[in-house]
């Protein structure tokens, strides 16, 4: 499981210090396509934001 | 026989948890929180609890990384029945970051978990490996040496030079 974790967190790193590129691509159906997409960029933009945070914390001090 | 290795009957018998009522297990229900938002929001208290947040500090201050303990938060969650274990794994990098940023604030020393050991050091299986080929070679070179004393190489042989020698023998032939 910590393995998986692992691999989880570094992919997410990866993504956050690549530059963005958004390359997911929009059905017309009634049923939209599923895109992984979507929660990784929720997840994505929690981690800048706690980062964000906590640069703004280590200024401070 | 070592009493140490005795088998102990004081485990589940194989199957024993198929055997309980289908959804009897808060995990054989359907999880509470169904979206990656929703376990992030569900864990975010948990950091503003005073009394967890000095023990979690006080686990990374003993040298725990923080992913054993996202790995513990995440299968409490799942044993509870508040998410299923993939939601978990997705929210899993955000508690991490939420863990990193509550041990800076309160500047605790603390290890991801996901560190690649650069200079590691050789286990002792492996240093046992080394000295027995390291003995095989020795074995073999003083081998080689005995043989080489044993036969010594016979020096060249001057060319008779007498009346009885045949033609042949005399020019080296």
């Amino acid at each position: 499981m910590s393995q998986h974790i692992i691999k989880m967190y570094n992919k997410i790193d990866a993504q956050i210090r690549k530059a963005p590129t958004n390359t997911s691509v929009k059905s017309n159906g009634l049923i939209p396509k599923r895109d992984s997409s979507d929660e990784d960029a929720d997840i994505i933009h929690y981690i800048k934001q706690l980062r964000k945070m906590r640069e703004g914390n280590n200024e401070s001090k | 026989m070592n009493p140490s290795k005795e088998p102990t009957f004081d485990a589940p018998i194989p199957g024993q948890s198929l055997t309980g009522e289908l959804g009897s297990k808060p995990w054989e229900k359907p999880p509470k929180l169904n979206t990656v938002n929703e376990v992030i929001e569900n864990y975010m208290p948990a950091f503003e609890d005073k009394a967890m947040v000095t023990e979690i500090l006080n686990q990374m201050e003993s040298g725990i990384p923080i992913i054993p303990i996202v790995n513990l938060l995440i299968r409490a969650g799942v044993m509870d029945g508040d998410h299923t274990l993939d939601t978990g794994l997705l929210a899993a990098p955000v508690l991490i970051e939420m863990l990193i940023n509550v041990a800076e604030a309160s500047d605790v020393k603390y290890k991801i978990g996901n560190e690649t050991k650069k200079n590691v050091e050789p286990s002792m299986s492996a240093i046992a490996l080394a000295l027995r080929d390291f003995d095989d070679v020795e074995e073999e070179t003083t081998l080689e040496e005995e043989v080489m004393e044993a036969s010594p190489m016979e020096p060249p042989r001057e060319p008779s030079m007498g009346l009885m020698t045949k033609r042949g023998e005399e020019d080296g032939i």
